[in-house]
């Protein structure tokens, strides 16, 4: 199945790119295309994304076709899904 | 609020605003009448107190500490390049006053911690969150849902900025939106002052709106923006049903 994540702000930078699209096998999670991805981009990308234990950051936002996820109870992806990828930022 | 009567200064000041359909006299009545906390008058604070008070607010009470330095002068508008080594504080009361000398500035020379929210929270009808520091933000969000105060959030970053409504019991909090303190996030950061204005003139609006009741405000979704090629996204964000701070209302 074809998902697309489209990143903002610093993991836009990070990444390197707006947006990018990954074929994907039945079943798989949110978690591990940002697992993925992290994997792909390496380096200040799998920083803020992934914790020590490659864990997904409760602070990089993650948004499935617009709405927020209940982590507690991730959603099964589908076909044509369209993950937005924020992180947090501040005032100063 | 109290509730005062527009004098015919006010009226003769806010006269082209109070022509936007549905704001009227209510609506200037309404801003005339509201305290507003403002968290940090830095990048983004300086320029949405200063819309604050063009739009004729009542009243301003902003905590912001430290020195003004040459670093705060890019984005800081009402720090002045005479004022610098002095009391960042001092210098927005100045501009403030020499702006508009009929709004009253309370200003507090230090930034918002756990122990100071609750209090000055309580003194405000609304409450803008433009600091830094995520201690500080999340501290102002727990008093804001405890104490049922309408929150405008507001950030930057580089050429990115991110505005969103909290209505308490109604829309995401900002616990919502970050479960966590974001470990990447540092003091210091690349911006332009523009950007940042940009995201405290969005910020005014809706704290305009919230008050006086127009339009429809961002609560429930997060508005970025990056000027690199002036995109704007308004991103849906639901209420986090386990959310530790504001679950419960």
């Amino acid at each position: 199945m074809k998902i697309t994540i489209n990143y903002f702000g610093q993991l836009r930078e990070a990444a390197n790119t707006n947006f990018e699209t990954c074929d994907c096998p039945e079943g798989t999670t949110i978690d591990e295309v940002l697992g993925n991805a992290a994997m792909l981009h390496g380096g200040k990308f799998k920083k803020i994304v992934l914790d020590d234990n490659d864990n997904p950051r409760g602070s990089v936002v993650v948004l499935l076709n617009g709405q927020s996820i209940d982590r507690e109870n991730l959603p099964v992806l589908k076909d044509n899904d369209e993950i937005n990828l924020f992180t947090a930022i501040a005032g100063g | 609020m109290t509730s005062r009567p527009l004098t015919d200064e006010q009226k003769a000041i806010y006269e082209w605003q109070m022509t936007v359909a549905g704001f009227g006299q209510d609506g200037q009545q309404k801003l005339a009448n509201t305290t507003a906390l403002i968290s940090r008058c830095g990048g983004l604070g300086s320029p949405l107190a200063y819309s604050l008070a063009a739009a004729g607010f009542g009243k301003l009470i902003i905590a912001h500490g430290g020195n003004v330095k040459h670093s705060d002068l890019n984005r800081q508008i009402l720090m002045t390049d005479a004022s610098l080594g002095t009391a960042r504080i001092e210098s927005i009361k100045k501009k403030l006053h020499e702006f508009n000398p009929r709004m009253e500035v309370e200003g507090i020379a230090s930034n918002i911690t756990e122990e100071n929210a609750g209090e000055l929270v309580s003194k405000a009808d609304i409450v803008f969150d433009c600091a830094p520091l995520f201690t500080e933000r999340f501290a102002l969000n727990r008093q804001c849902v405890e104490q049922n105060k309408p929150m405008i959030e507001a950030a930057m970053h580089s050429l990115e900025g991110q505005v969103m409504t909290i209505i308490p019991g109604q829309s995401a909090c900002l616990a919502c939106l970050y479960p966590e303190d974001p470990p990447h996030w540092k003091r210091q950061f690349p911006v332009f002052g523009a950007v940042s204005a940009l995201a405290a003139q969005i910020a005014a609006m809706e704290g305009i709106k919230v008050i006086s009741g127009i339009g429809e405000t961002l609560a429930g979704t997060l508005l970025y923006y990056d000027t690199a090629d002036m995109s704007f996204q308004k991103i849906a964000v639901k209420r986090n049903p386990n959310c530790p701070v504001c679950s419960n209302i």
